[in-house]
């Protein structure tokens, strides 16, 4: 009821009919979203890149994944970049903020979005979705770490729960991917959904 | 950005471009245990690369196969369009899946992908052959134009244009077309194609201005091989096949190599052809690589030991024949003995061999050739025998009578080796000169041997040498090596069953060499019940191929081969495999204890 009601003011808000795909719940498919930032602090916060696959089923679609890199307003500070690794020179080319988010929503449409600690990676793109379309990203989103803390509350139910990715990485038994590429923390966040979709915390 | 690595087989082959779009077009999928990847029947529209977890091959309730990270599923499968095994998930599988279109592309764009790939194919069939060792190496050798050649040519007009061509090639899936004009018969290929583009033609522009007539063509009836050395000596991909000066039929590297594939007939041919030893060095090389390929593609270790032995035997003999004057050779017989006569050696491990010489023979090149030969193997990766168990040993190295006094003395005037070396020479297969000399030396061997049970009960004893490492509650006992818990499998599994069956076959009377078909002769004949027999023979594979993927994976590290395997690296279903064979062991023991009253010995 609240759903529904809150899905009707934000296609009241709507400014572009290009973007009511957005509000097209699709649940056959999932997409697994990471971006990588100037900061950590999101009001700072410019995109680098971002990275997202789509699940279907127990497949990832890797073949079909999405990866963009952005130019930042301003430089990435050093701090930064000794993450990422995405020096100020490798994102000069990369597509302006508004272009980048809009092939993303292309990619996105109605579909669940899948992450870890993706409320973060949710808030960074809003930044730029919200002056876009004049709402935020209204897809339902599923926080693998989430998944994993009722799923290890489950097991042991007094128990402090490990939420670093390296471990869940290992406890998931998924391979480690070389971290702080977007697209590869999408598919990392992909295959723990399906370790934990398997697990029945889907 | 590489996320998964290909640095290993058959994706080494690939440049990196091709690396990246094979990733670019890759799916990752997950399965659950137990779930069925792929059933007989399925249609299979991708190759499948582990990334983690384990799978099993099955045919109804046998295990055919384990597959673990970084092991590529199923290759024939995938070429076939069909899967033809059943593909469960043992341990929660993670896995590339790669699209048949994009690979099928690459094996023709890629020819030593192509190679290898295929090697992983006709080995695959040739695995569910019995007996593919010898039999293999007699088709290859004689497999003909005929049997490779699938394409049935396309056909155009002198008159028509490229444009007409290029039609033609969509319509019917070919990269050549054949072009007569005015009697001449002619080529036209998409290379013509892309060189037609270059130099402006129009579309219009007729075949026969474009195409090429000097032709290199190849009958039907020639041999493979010769047809492979045109194209390698030319530089080109195809041939023409004539059949009594008709063309019929388009011959492509391709097809070539997927007909060969495992390199064991290249092996074969080189072998026949090498004349010095730094050749043979090579092939020696190359025989361990085509182990570690076969294997990894799911060859079995009996049918491995067949095809190695063959291989070997030719090695050997061709090594005696460069070493030895062709008079030695005539008067004279080559053996290898062991493990390697029983063909069950499948890495490089001691030189078990002898030389018999005719009686009256003599030679003053005799005893430098013998040195030469023992130093020719150990320079080709053949370890002397610690037991000095080689022709360039006197007491291994005798005349027929001299043979024949030692063959008495072991067995009636006994010292500590004796029976060891009666063990060793039982199992004696003839690979250079005249095999009658061995032949006879075993006729005289069974002609000594009485119906004296104590003396079989003696031979048989050394069973007893050494314990089955399976323990009361069924745990697998283990001593600590460099901090690491290992088990001797030759020792505690393998030995006890080769020797046993091996005294059964010197018992009844049984020829055979190789312990698989002496167990199957001794089911025939009733000595063992078939069923036990059946055990016995999966048992003794299992163990077999389970010391040759240590052994390979000790090679790799740099390590010699050993018999040593760490239980600490099995997975949970290979333990209970190697429990359930070491109880298998400990069982076949207690028949044989009774059967030669082994209790009753003093």
């Amino acid at each position: 009821m609240i759903g529904a009601l809150k899905k009707q003011w934000a296609a009241h808000r709507l400014k572009d009919p290009r973007f009511a795909m957005l509000l097209q719940e699709q649940n056959e498919e999932l997409v697994s979203v990471d971006c990588e930032t100037t900061s950590l602090n999101v009001r700072d916060a410019e995109l680098l890149s971002i990275g997202a696959v789509k699940i279907r089923g127990q497949r990832i679609l890797s073949s079909e994944s999405f990866y963009v890199l952005v130019r930042p307003e301003r430089k990435p500070d050093a701090g930064s970049v000794r993450i990422h690794g995405l020096r100020p020179r490798d994102v000069s080319d990369g597509l302006a903020p508004q272009e980048a988010v809009t092939r993303l929503l292309d990619f996105i449409g109605g579909r669940p979005l899948v992450g870890y600690y993706l409320e973060y990676d949710v808030a960074i793109l809003n930044k730029y979705v919200q002056p876009l379309t004049g709402i935020k990203l209204p897809n339902r989103q599923i926080e693998v770490s989430g998944r994993y803390y009722d799923y290890k509350l489950r097991q042991h139910p007094d128990s402090n729960v490990d939420l670093r990715l390296a471990t869940l990485v290992e406890d998931l038994r998924v391979p480690a991917l070389p971290r702080h590429d977007a697209l590869n923390d999408a598919i990392t966040a992909s295959m723990l959904y399906l370790a934990l979709k398997k697990r029945g915390f889907g | 950005m590489s996320r998964f690595d290909f640095t290993h087989p058959p994706f080494t082959h690939l440049s990196q471009h091709e690396r990246l779009a094979l990733e670019g077009a890759a799916d990752i999928v997950f399965f659950d245990n137990d779930e069925v990847i792929m059933a007989p029947g399925n249609s299979v529209d991708s190759l499948y690369v582990l990334i983690k977890g384990v799978v099993r091959e099955m045919a109804d309730d046998e295990v055919l196969a384990v597959y673990h990270a970084q092991d590529t599923f199923d290759a024939r499968a995938m070429v076939a369009g069909v899967a033809t095994q059943r593909f469960v998930v043992h341990e929660e599988a993670l896995a590339y899946c790669l699209p048949r279109a994009m690979v099928m592309q690459l094996t023709e764009s890629n020819p030593r992908f192509g190679a290898f790939f295929y090697a992983s194919v006709s080995q695959k069939f040739g695995a569910l052959a019995q007996n593919a060792g010898t039999r293999e190496l007699q088709t290859l050798l004689t497999a003909t134009v005929r049997d490779a050649c699938s394409r049935l040519p396309v056909f155009a007009d002198g008159q028509d244009s490229v444009l007409d061509a290029a039609r033609l090639m969509k319509q019917r899936k070919s990269k050549s077309i054949l072009v007569r004009h005015r009697g001449q018969l002619g080529m036209f290929t998409t290379t013509d194609f892309r060189d037609t583009i270059l130099n402006e033609l129009p579309s219009s522009t007729p075949l026969h201005q474009v195409c090429h007539f000097n032709l290199i063509t190849t009958d039907i009836d020639g041999f493979l091989f010769d047809a492979l050395l045109t194209m390698t000596q030319r530089n080109i991909r195809r041939l023409v096949v004539m059949d009594q000066g008709e063309p019929v039929g388009i011959l492509a590297q391709v097809d070539i190599l997927s007909y060969f594939s495992n390199h064991s007939h290249l092996i074969a041919h080189k072998l026949e052809r090498a004349d010095t030893l730094d050749e043979l060095q090579d092939i020696a090389g190359q025989i361990t690589r085509l182990v570690g390929i076969l294997s990894s593609h799911g060859v079995k270790a009996p049918q491995l030991g067949r095809l190695v032995q063959a291989l070997n035997a030719r090695l050997f003999e061709r090594t005696w024949q460069l070493i030895a004057l062709p008079e030695v050779v005539a008067n004279s017989c080559l053996i290898v003995m062991g493990s390697e006569g029983r063909g069950e050696q499948i890495l490089k491990t001691d030189q078990d061999n002898a030389l018999i010489i005719r009686d009256g023979f003599d030679h003053p090149t005799l005893q430098g050739a013998c040195q030469a030969f023992s130093d020719a193997l150990a320079r080709f990766g053949y370890p002397p025998c610690p037991g000095r168990i080689m022709v360039s040993n006197p007491q291994w190295c005798q005349h027929e009578q001299g043979m024949r006094d030692q063959l008495y003395r072991w067995l009636y005037m006994p010292d500590a080796d004796a029976l060891m070396n009666l063990a060793i020479f039982v199992d004696a297969e003839a690979v250079a000169g005249d095999h009658a000399l061995l032949a006879h030396s075993k006729h005289y061997l069974n002609s000594l041997l009485s119906d004296d049970e104590s003396f079989y009960a003696r031979f048989a004893r050394a069973i007893e040498q050494f314990d089955t490492p399976l323990g009361f509650f069924a745990q697998l006992l283990t001593r600590e090596q460099n901090g690491e818990a290992t088990l001797d499998i030759k020792k505690g599994g393998i030995f006890p069953i080769v020797h046993g069956i091996r005294s059964l076959a010197l018992r009844h009377n049984i020829a055979a060499n190789n312990t698989f078909e002496r167990l199957q002769r001794l089911a025939e004949n009733g000595h063992l019940e078939r069923d036990f027999a059946n055990d016995i023979n999966e048992t003794l594979a299992f163990l077999l191929g389970l010391r040759l993927s240590h052994g390979l994976a000790d090679l790799e590290d740099g390590r010699p081969a050993s018999n040593l395997i760490r239980p600490g690296k099995l997975s949970t279903l290979e333990k209970d495999l190697l429990k359930d064979a070491l109880a298998l062991v400990k069982k076949f023991k207690s028949l044989l204890r009774h059967q030669f009253r082994l209790g009753a010995v003093a």
